[in-house]
């Protein structure tokens, strides 16, 4: 394979999907800013008092194509799939034989805006549904399968017996170079390179499957496929033990607990990270962060800013991690100390009350703050470069083709007004931020069973909350870096 | 009767007189505040400075575009392109129909048969359209 896509030709790192966003104005910051610790304040004297009833599944729906058990779920289930490794094969000859200029391009169009962007945001409204549309978990399904008809048992090998104490991880450090990639490598958005890298992901889907087994790559590298499951858990719609779909409340499924594997605190903290780099990448702290690095550690510079991009990315994951790691050593120290003094505390018991596992419990209560924050950085970047999609489609290799008669449909760019955007950044981060405190004072009050015990002990968790909602908010406040 | 008639046509008439002649002041101002002319210099195909022009929705924009090379001024989202011959200073009108900051690039004649630099997107300005 040609690596000459390691060698970048033209500094064009998030230059494909120009933003239009304004900063957002001071007086939508500063209203941001009072109702998030308004809005706190209040859940955390309303949790005082609650009862600590865990919310109830509502109901369970009855839709045959949904139901694993029946004939029609199965073929809707095998018809998608194939939909979606059809569609895979598709973007990846489009990359590879298409225009060569990525605005031109539908793969470049599709991979960085309508799938990284807009493919979550499915996922939280459809659940599990939607897990048939990823084609890189059913080329790991159908790997799987045929391994299982051969000889080779991938469980008898050492590595995948490793798994265990390695857990995700390598995921993390997946989701990381993806964020690299993304917003630092100058040839992220050409079709050429987003298609190589789809084949050597492919790849490493198969040899991965092979190796570990599909349950263990699942669960512990493939990136994607644990991006998108935790998106989904926010669901209104889910699967209970019976495989029957339910409606319950949405975001209820992060407060339940589940088996933690180790690197599931890293992973969070990396979901919430990296968007963030990319929100940070944008505004004048990076010209600071390069200035500084320029004049004290000049031999850390290159000319297309990889090393710094690679310090930027993991130094901002390990401050989160930090922070969170001890505001939950804090956390678990307050509850220690309350819940001795409290001798009617049946439930005190030290050994569940270590700041790992307190991370573990707690980490998902962060991810409706990098879900608001992903929402409010792509919104406008979502409505109106992800109508490319339309005009794109009709021409996929730029020969003139007009498939579907929408080869001039170009993008609208009135279809979103600056103060929309401002409007749903706003409300996306202050719900966010709502929800991610109602969450944590929820899994608190599951963990010691006393309100009073509950709302103290998670008052560093609350204000790490206000200090990230804050941040996503100053991000963007921050004047664009021309 | 029909001097009763004519006298309050005359009234009104007289009435919407005086109206038009308060208001047509603050019709003027309103329509002046919408039209916005900036001048856009360039020499050797870049401007000394940065420059971000700053308009309200559906303001009427003009540009007074000048150089001593030929090129093309572009904003990609407007889909806008003009032609600029070198030392013809160029007068372009638009309507800021949409919100947002939108960059502003310079394509040299000379540069526009490489396909390299034709792809290369460098800021020459910024538009930024704020709702109103």
């Amino acid at each position: 394979m040609n690596a000459s896509w390691l060698l970048p030709k033209h500094s064009l790192a998030h230059a494909f999907d120009e933003r239009y966003d304004l900063p957002l104005p001071l007086d939508f910051f500063i209203g941001g800013a009072v109702l998030t610790v308004v809005l706190t304040y209040l859940i955390t004297i309303w949790f005082s008092q609650y009862s600590g009833k865990q919310p109830a599944q509502y109901r369970v729906i009855d839709l045959p194509v949904a139901n694993p058990n029946t004939h029609l779920a199965n073929l809707t289930s095998k018809f998608f799939k194939l939909i979606s490794l059809l569609g895979m094969v598709g973007i990846i000859l489009i990359g590879l034989y298409g225009p060569s200029n990525p605005l031109m391009n539908l793969s470049s169009h599709f991979i960085w805006v309508n799938w990284w962007v807009g493919m979550p945001l499915l996922f939280v409204i459809f659940g599990p549904l939607l897990h048939h549309l990823n084609p890189f978990l059913n080329l790991a399904q159908i790997t799987q399968y045929l391994i299982n008809k051969s000889s080779f048992k991938a469980s008898k090998l050492p590595l995948s017996q490793t798994m265990n104490i390695i857990g995700c991880w390598p995921a993390v450090f997946g989701i990381l170079c993806w964020s690299w990639i993304e917003v630092i490598y100058p040839s992220a958005s050409l079709p050429k390179f987003l298609a190589q890298m789809s084949l050597v992901w492919i790849s490493a889907t198969i040899v991965g499957t092979a190796l570990f087994g599909l349950s263990n790559w699942q669960k512990n590298w493939d990136f994607f496929s644990i991006y998108f499951d935790i998106l989904s858990s926010i669901s209104p719609l889910q699967f209970n033990s019976k495989k029957q779909l339910v409606w319950q409340m949405p975001f209820v499924s992060l407060s339940q607990e589940k088996p933690s594997i180790p690197g599931q605190v890293g992973f969070m903290i990396a979901m919430l990270s990296s968007v963030l780099f990319d929100g940070l990448h944008s505004s004048p702290v990076w010209l600071s962060f390069d200035f500084y690095l320029k004049k004290y550690a000049p031999f850390l510079m290159d000319i297309n800013g990889y090393i710094p991009g690679i310090i930027g990315v993991s130094s901002i994951w390990l401050f989160f991690y930090s922070v969170f790691i001890i505001t939950c050593y804090a956390a678990s120290q307050i509850a220690l100390k309350l819940s001795k003094s409290d001798r009617q505390n049946k439930f005190a018991d030290n050994s569940s009350l270590t700041a790992f596992d307190l991370a573990q419990r707690f980490s998902l209560s962060l991810i409706p703050i990098a879900l608001a924050y992903h929402i409010a950085h792509h919104f406008s970047s979502l409505m109106i470069q992800g109508q490319n999609v339309i005009h794109l489609i009709s021409d996929p290799f730029g020969v003139g083709w007009n498939l579907f008669g929408t080869s001039l449909l170009y993008p609208d760019i009135t279809l979103v007004d600056a103060k929309l955007t401002w409007y749903v950044a706003l409300i996306a981060i202050v719900l966010g931020h709502v929800i991610a405190i109602w969450l944590t004072h929820l899994i608190a009050l599951q963990k010691w069973q006393n309100s009073q015990i509950a709302s103290i002990a998670s008052l560093p968790l609350t204000i790490v909350m206000i200090f990230y909602t804050a941040l996503s908010l100053m991000i963007l406040a921050e004047p664009l870096v021309n | 009767m029909k001097d009763d008639l004519a006298f309050n046509w005359k009234l009104l008439a007289a009435f919407s007189l005086l109206v038009w002649a308060c208001w047509s002041p603050y019709l003027a101002l309103a329509q002046e505040a919408n039209k916005k002319e900036f001048v856009i210099d360039l020499k050797d195909d870049t401007l000394t400075k940065l420059v971000v022009m700053k308009v309200r929705h559906h303001d009427q924009v003009t540009w007074k575009i000048s150089s001593n090379t030929s090129g093309e001024l572009h904003m990609h989202a407007y889909h806008l392109e003009v032609q600029v011959k070198a030392d013809q200073p160029t007068q372009f009108m638009f309507n800021a129909k949409a919100s947002g900051r939108f960059q502003i690039s310079w394509h040299p004649d000379q540069q526009r048969n490489q396909p390299a630099k034709k792809n290369h997107h460098d800021a020459l300005a910024y538009l930024e359209v704020y709702p109103k």
